[in-house]
């Protein structure tokens, strides 16, 4: 299978010290992410995000299943991330690589683990009937920082997701299509989003270079990399800095405060793009987000 | 061995040819090859058929005994034994049956809704599953190890096969509460749900055709005991003394695959290559081939019950259910319907193999 | 791009890490694919074939992980491929396609998805500038019992000519054949056909399926359909082909420039 080209010689002298002197090759401040670009399909729970070059696609699907018996009241999410050769022809079905293994377990411990997602509210009969919930992630385009960008699509499209209504009378349970019961949103209690920051080397000023949302070019130099996941208020869910080059506790913290700081603007971006993809949906009409009822008008 | 005679140089004579024996230029060049066989008029093939002619094959019933069902099928070199286990499936409180009552239905919407994909295919029935298993040592091609390609794809195509003919009586796989008598007032608590296992004995092409008729001739004889919901203990109870069989269709469909090979055209004023249609291909000849043509049809046999070998080819009425074709491009769309009228009497002389080993007491 | 309400929404090289990409979008159904190729490129020792290209297609389902319906998928994909691609021209290479099902009304639908890969498949080939010996183009045709209730844009709704025996059919009991069938009036319809047709006229692929509703056993004997009435509509189906999918593809790549 073919490998990604090495670096030339050139190309690596030319981007590190462009660094230092604080300069980026495509121009961006070193502390800015690329344009989000985020756009929703027909369905409820799928979204496509672009951060420069690099694209996935992301969706949400559900069914009922039975729960399993050590958690009779907890519904279950799982996240399945399978790189292929569309991403970049270096990916082999079949066969993850180091990239692979990094991302699901960062995603894991972000979304899964921090109870992004409320379980509970996905019980239906308790021991008997649950939702399961499942997000697909496809990796369209490769360009670097897809563990960001999977991270964003993933809770983008878990806030689009709407849930059909269920009504239970004794032993009998009714799923009831979307053309009866308006869907009702996903219980989300916080929006944890990744942020990585890559480590290329010192500045001028002998300080550690830490690069926001690196391309495939930069993350090949890469010495190192640290992935902090916040939500807008401030709290952090997780980080992550498996080895690589060893950086000042100094620097790792005034990285989370970015951090902490870009999440706000990532919540509001997501924000916006849910609002007005409802206002596309519904074509002006949102008093049925505010009630949230249930019964069709006409 | 390869004879080279060599004779001192003797002005314009010209050294002999090398010579092979046929089963070494056979592995060397076995495109060129059958070729050769097909070019002859008439064209025949290595293994002595002609090209429109079909392997025999044998047909043995209910040989497994802890099986519900089984049949074993010999077509030349290519054998396969088929199993059918019955399981019980029971309907939870808050299930929707419907997707077990019928074939090719439509997901129903609410499931739709949440994008879920249900377990083999929203839109097929998921109470007949076939597998195959090809890892048995039947082939070198297909060494031990989880199925692969071929044996997926087949495997998909023997339940495309079972939902397109709709073989299985979906309601006569309904277990009820209680007895049999007011069967319309009754709950349905489970059903029937059978596994259908192919395994290949022996590989010599043309697995789809001895694995169907494996299939149908396993179920048509296969027996399930009666089973019925005990409302005491809350559970499905069968009885070992009561039996029925599975409940089928009448007019049972037979698939007949083609194999085709491109031949240079011969001299009639025909440049370029034609292709040339094989019944029921062996291994050597699906290599060559270039493409492959499945046709599915049931036979209206009517009235013609008695005497099947005064079947002549173009008296049979045939309904098709299923026609694959992939690969190449040679195929001429008038072809077709010569397959049809071959796949036709092979459909009569499986009906009739059936019929016959039926008769015999287990 | 759609100069007719049936001309499927095709964009080209969407994904910029591709050699050559597409996403198609059938007008009716809005099955989305996407699909990229890689090519030639460097093969694993074990599939390298000695004379010819190896082609590698992997079909990704939109929801789950790929099972036994994808790998029919690709294989199908990959003999209709094998009889348009010019594999000697790089020997001891592989040519990698992977097929994305981005969006469809059922994701398990073979017949709904097959056309919509297919057309996909070949536009991105020739974006990607692989060697092929001609073009080819897919259609998917139901044939419906009863016209009444099907509402479908111009052109989607025909019927064979010659077909029926008496002129006395009513509404009701006329059958007719649908283009680019949705999931819906593929639920109604009484046989899917998908056809793949070259330029020239030769036939690449047949996938028909007789598809009615019903529950089985008896009720299923008196299906299927007679071999006349198919060859009609397979002569439909390569017109369809050569002379209107060859137009798509032909507009298509027409501001593309890149012959």
């Amino acid at each position: 299978m073919p490998k990604e080209p090495e670096i030339s010689l050139a190309e690596k002298t030319f981007v590190l010290e462009a660094l230092k002197q604080n300069l980026r090759i495509d121009g961006r401040d070193i502390h800015s992410f690329r344009d989000i670009q985020l756009s929703f399909g027909d369905d409820y729970g799928f979204v496509d995000v672009r951060l420069g070059k690099t694209r996935v696609l992301a969706r949400i699907s559900a069914e009922v299943i039975k729960p399993r018996q050590d958690r009779p009241f907890e519904g279950t999410f799982t996240i399945s991330t399978e790189m292929g050769p569309m991403a970049s022809p270096s990916f082999e079905v079949g066969r993850p690589t180091n990239l692979d293994h990094t991302l699901s377990r960062l995603l894991e411990k972000s979304i899964r683990r921090s109870t992004a997602l409320d379980l509970e509210s996905l019980c239906i009969v308790t021991a008997q009937r649950v939702w399961s919930l499942r997000a697909d992630l496809h990796f369209l385009s490769h360009d670097g920082n897809l563990i960001d960008t999977a991270c964003i699509a993933t809770i983008t499209a878990l806030a689009h997701f709407r849930l059909p209504v269920v009504t239970v009378s004794g032993e009998d349970i009714t799923i009831h299509p979307v053309t009866e019961r308006v869907p009702v949103p996903l219980s989300l209690l916080h929006w944890p989003i990744c942020v990585t920051f890559s480590f290329l080397g010192e500045d001028e000023d002998g300080e550690m270079v830490c690069v926001l949302d690196a391309t495939a070019q930069e993350e090949a130099l890469r010495e190192g990399d640290m992935t902090i996941t916040v939500n807008k208020n401030g709290e952090v869910c997780q980080i992550s800095k498996s080895g690589g080059v060893a950086v000042e506790a100094e620097t790792l913290m005034k990285c989370a405060r970015m951090a902490a700081e870009k999440v706000k603007g990532i919540d509001k971006l997501i924000t916006t793009a849910l609002r007005d993809d409802e206002v596309t949906r519904n074509k002006g009409n949102l008093d049925w987000l505010k009630e949230g009822r249930s019964e069709n008008e006409r | 061995m390869p004879t080279l005679i060599r004779q001192p140089n003797s002005g314009e004579r010209q050294p002999p040819p090398l010579t092979f024996s046929t089963s070494l230029f056979r592995q060397i060049s076995p495109a060129l090859y059958l070729q050769r066989h097909l070019l002859n008029n008439p064209p025949t093939r290595p293994n002595g058929r002609n090209p429109s002619q079909c392997r025999d094959f044998t047909l043995t019933t209910n040989s497994l005994s802890h099986a519900h069902g089984s049949a074993v099928v010999r077509s030349g070199d290519t054998a396969v034994v088929c199993g059918i286990r019955g399981e019980i499936l029971t309907i939870a409180p808050g299930d929707d049956p419907s997707r077990f009552e019928s074939y090719n239905g439509s997901p129903t919407s609410a499931i739709h809704a949440c994008g879920s994909r249900g377990a083999g295919g929203a839109s097929w029935g998921g109470l007949v599953v076939p597998n195959v298993e090809l890892s048995t040592g039947c082939s070198k091609k297909y060494p031990l190890g989880p199925p692969g390609g071929l044996a997926q794809t087949l495997s998909d195509q023997l339940h495309e096969l079972v939902n397109v003919t709709k073989l299985v009586s979906l309601d006569s796989l309904r277990i009820y509460d209680g007895d049999n008598d007011t069967t319309s007032k009754m709950k349905i608590k489970g059903y029937w749900s059978l596994y259908i296992d192919v395994l290949c004995i022996s590989l010599d092409g043309n697995i789809l055709d001895a694995a169907w008729y494996a299939i149908v001739a396993a179920l048509k004889s296969s027996k399930l005991p009666f089973a019925s919901w005990n409302q005491i203990e809350e559970r499905v109870f069968c009885d070992p003394s009561r039996y029925h069989p599975i409940s089928l269709r009448q007019s049972l469909p037979f698939t007949t695959t083609f194999a085709l090979v491109p031949v240079p055209a011969s001299a009639g004023g025909e440049v370029g290559e034609v292709a040339l249609l094989l019944n029921d291909p062996d291994s050597y000849e699906e290599d060559e081939a270039c493409e492959i043509l499945t046709i599915l049809s049931t036979t209206d046999l009517g009235t013609a019950q008695g005497d099947f070998s005064q079947l002549s080819l173009g008296k049979l009425r045939t309904r098709v259910e299923k026609i694959e074709k992939r690969g190449g491009w040679k195929l001429g769309i008038s072809q077709i319907e010569d397959c049809t009228q071959l796949a036709a009497s092979k459909a009569a002389r499986y009906i009739h193999t059936l019929a016959k080993e039926q008769l015999t007491p287990m | 791009m759609a100069s007719s309400p049936l001309a499927p929404e095709i964009s080209l090289n969407p994904l910029p890490q591709a050699d050559g990409s597409c996403q198609y979008t059938c007008p009716t159904s809005r099955t989305t694919i996407l699909t990229s190729v890689n090519g030639p490129l460097e093969v694993r020792p074990k599939d390298e074939l000695p004379s010819h290209a190896t082609i590698e297609v992997i079909v990704k389902p939109g929801i789950g992980v790929a099972g036994v319906r994808e790998t029919r998928l690709s294989s199908l994909i990959h003999s209709t491929l094998q009889s348009l691609i010019l594999t000697n021209h790089h020997p001891r290479t592989l040519i990698q396609i992977v097929a994305q099902i981005v969006q469809a009304e059922d994701h398990t639908s073979l017949p709904l998805l097959l056309t919509p890969l297919l057309n996909c498949t070949i536009l991105s080939l020739l974006i990607a500038g692989i060697p092929m010996r001609t073009v080819g183009w897919s259609v998917h045709l139901a044939v419906v019992q009863g016209a009444k209730g099907i509402k479908g844009v111009e052109g989607q709704v025909f019927k064979l000519e010659g077909g029926g025996d008496d002129g006395m059919e009513t509404e009701e009991s006329e059958e007719v054949v649908v283009r680019n069938p949705n999931s819906e009036i593929l639920s109604r319809a009484k046989s899917s056909h998908t056809l793949t047709f070259s330029k020239e006229g030769d036939i690449l692929l047949i996938e028909s399926l007789e598809c009615s509703q019903g529950s089985g056993g008896e009720s299923a004997d008196g299906q299927g359909w007679d071999i006349s009435d198919f060859l009609k509509l397979a002569e439909e189906g390569k017109r369809i082909c050569c002379e209107e999918g060859v137009e798509i593809i032909r507009e298509a790549l027409a501001d593309r420039k890149v012959f």
